[in-house]
C-alpha cells in the first residue's frame, strides 16, 4: 500500500482534499498496527491521531521533506509506541472478545478467536525485531522498502529478518498444533 | 505461490476492534490542518512585511543615532514593568486569607446518577492530541525536569481549560491554561495570611506562592463518609504552611490565564522555585 507521490506533493501545497485522502488511506492501517502493539483501543487511536498531527507539523514547517509517506508515518508510529510503552510500563489491555454468550456465537467465530489468541501468543515469543517486521508487513501492509525505512535497515536485511520471523512463527504455531 | 502467513494475519486483522474515534480524529486533523495553513500564510505575510520594513531603513537609523536607541530601550523597559504591575493590580492571582487557619464545611450529597448533567472534559493520553483539540493556540513546557514525565491531559471544551499532568513517582505538576473571558472578574486563589506573594516578570505579569493548605484529621473522615448512603456534612480544618514544597505560579499572556501548580513534591522529585520558573519560561 502506498500513496501516490502526487498526493504527497498536493499535501505540501496545502491541498486539504489530499490531506483527507492520506488520512483515510492510512488511519486504519496505523491504528491496527498500534493496536496490536498496545492492546488498547483508546491508546492506539490517540497515538494514531498523534502520528497525523506530527505529519501536519512536518509538512507545514521547514523540516526536511517526506520522501516516502508510508515509511515516514509508520516510523513515527513506531517511535511513539516505544515511548508510550516506556512511559506506561504496564497497561491493562482491552480484553479479547471472548466474553460473548456462547449461544450467540457461530462455531467459526469461536475458532477465529482461538486462532487469534494463539497468534498473539506466538508473536509475543518472537524476538522484538522479528515481531516488528511481521506487524509492519502484514498488519501495517507496508512494502519491503517502507518496512526497511521504518526499521532503519536495507531491503535485503528486511527480507532475511522476515524469513527468520516466518520460520520461527510457523514453528511456534506448529507446536501449538495450529499449522500441523 | 501463496503466502503462508496471509491467512494467519488475516484472522488477526479481522479480530482487530474497529476504531471508535476515527471520525472525531479526522475532524480534528482537518481542523488543525486548516488552522496551520492559515497560520503559516499569516506568518509568511508577516515575515514578508518585516523583511520590507527593515531593508536598509531601520538598521541605518540605529547605526547613526545611538542616543535615541538608549532612550527607546529605557522607555520600552519602563512600559514593560508598568504593564506587568498593571496586569497584576487588575488581576489578583492570589487572595490572602485573614489568618493561616481556615475551616471548610463539605456536604456529601447523594447524586441522582441518571439525571445528573456533568460537563465532562475530554481525556487524552498524548499531549499533541490534547493540544490540537483547543480552539486557541495552546502551549506546553519544553523544559520539564527529566524525572517528570507527561502522564495525561484533559480539555474542557466549554471553558477552554486545557490541563496537562506530569508525574514523578507520587509527585505531580499540573499546567492549566484557558482563555480569559471579556470583563472576567477573577476571585483569586486563597492562600494563608503568612504566605509570601512574589510578583514574577512573565508574560503580561504573574505571581508565585510557595506553600499550601494542610488538612487536619477530619479529611480521612470525609473519605469514609463519602460511601455513606445518607447526606453527610464534615468540617475540615485547614492550616497554611509556607514550608511544604508545594508551588503555584499564575500569570496571563495574550488573553490566556496560565496556572502552574505542583502537589507536595517529595524526595528526588522535589522542585524549587527556580525549577518552576524554568518550566513556565519554557512554554511554547
Amino acid at each position: 500500500m502506498d500513496i501516490d507521490q502526487d498526493l504527497l506533493k498536493r499535501a505540501y501545497n496545502r491541498d486539504e482534499s489530499a490531506l483527507e485522502a492520506i488520512f483515510d488511506a492510512y488511519y486504519p492501517a496505523l491504528y491496527r498496527y498500534l493496536y496490536h502493539h498496545t492492546g488498547h483501543i483508546q491508546t492506539a487511536e490517540d497515538l494514531t491521531a498523534t502520528v497525523f498531527h506530527r505529519f501536519l507539523e512536518q509538512i507545514y514547517s521547514d523540516k526536511s521533506p517526506i520522501n516516502h509517506l508510508s515509511g515516514w508515518l509508520f516510523r513515527v508510529a513506531y517511535r511513539l509506541m516505544v515511548d508510550d510503552i516506556r512511559r506506561t510500563h504496564v497497561r491493562d489491555t482491552d480484553p479479547l472478545p471472548d466474553d460473548i454468550p456462547m449461544e450467540s456465537i457461530i462455531e467459526q467465530t469461536v475458532m477465529a478467536q482461538i486462532q487469534t489468541k494463539q497468534v498473539y501468543e506466538a508473536l509475543s515469543e518472537l524476538p522484538d525485531r522479528q515481531r516488528e517486521v511481521l506487524l509492519l508487513r502484514y498488519i501495517g501492509e507496508l512494502d519491503l522498502f517502507a518496512t526497511a525505512q521504518v526499521l532503519g535497515l536495507n531491503v535485503n536485511a528486511v527480507k532475511a529478518l522476515q524469513h527468520r520471523a516466518i520460520t520461527n512463527l510457523k514453528n511456534i504455531l506448529m507446536l501449538q498444533g495450529e499449522l500441523s | 505461490m501463496t503466502d503462508p502467513m496471509k491467512d494467519v494475519f488475516d484472522t488477526l486483522n479481522q479480530s482487530t476492534p474497529e476504531p471508535q474515534n476515527m471520525a472525531e480524529n479526522k475532524a480534528i486533523f482537518m481542523a488543525t490542518a486548516h488552522r496551520m495553513s492559515v497560520t503559516s500564510e499569516k506568518l509568511a505575510r508577516h515575515q514578508h512585511m518585516n523583511a520590507n520594513d527593515t531593508k536598509g531603513v531601520l538598521p541605518m537609523k540605529l547605526r547613526f543615532n545611538r542616543k535615541r536607541v538608549s532612550v527607546l530601550v529605557a522607555l520600552v523597559a519602563i512600559l514593560t514593568v508598568a504593564g506587568g504591575v498593571l496586569a497584576n493590580s487588575i488581576f489578583g492571582f492570589f487572595n490572602q486569607a485573614p489568618t493561616d487557619t481556615s475551616n471548610v464545611q463539605i456536604t456529601w450529597n447523594q447524586v441522582d446518577m441518571e439525571n445528573i448533567q456533568m460537563d465532562v472534559p475530554a481525556f487524552f493520553y498524548t499531549l499533541e492530541h490534547a493540544m490540537s483539540s483547543t480552539e486557541y493556540y495552546s502551549k506546553a513546557p519544553q523544559a520539564v525536569p527529566s524525572r517528570y514525565q507527561f502522564y495525561n491531559a484533559t480539555y474542557n471544551a466549554s471553558s477552554g481549560d486545557l490541563s496537562q499532568y506530569y508525574q514523578c513517582e507520587t509527585s505531580g505538576i499540573t499546567l492549566s491554561q484557558r482563555p480569559l473571558q471579556a470583563g472576567e472578574v477573577f476571585g483569586g486563589v486563597e492562600v494563608g495570611a503568612s504566605a509570601t506573594i512574589i510578583p514574577v516578570d512573565i508574560g503580561d505579569g504573574g505571581e508565585y506562592v510557595r506553600g499550601g493548605w494542610l488538612t487536619d484529621g477530619n479529611a480521612s473522615t470525609l473519605v469514609l463518609d463519602s460511601s455513606a448512603m445518607t447526606n453527610t456534612t464534615t468540617n475540615v480544618g485547614l492550616t497554611w504552611s509556607n514550608d511544604i514544597p508545594q508551588h503555584t505560579l499564575m500569570w496571563t499572556e495574550n488573553g490566556i490565564l496560565y496556572t502552574l501548580q505542583t502537589s507536595v513534591t517529595q524526595g528526588g522529585c522535589n522542585l524549587t522555585q527556580a525549577d518552576i520558573l524554568a518550566i513556565a519560561n519554557s512554554l511554547k
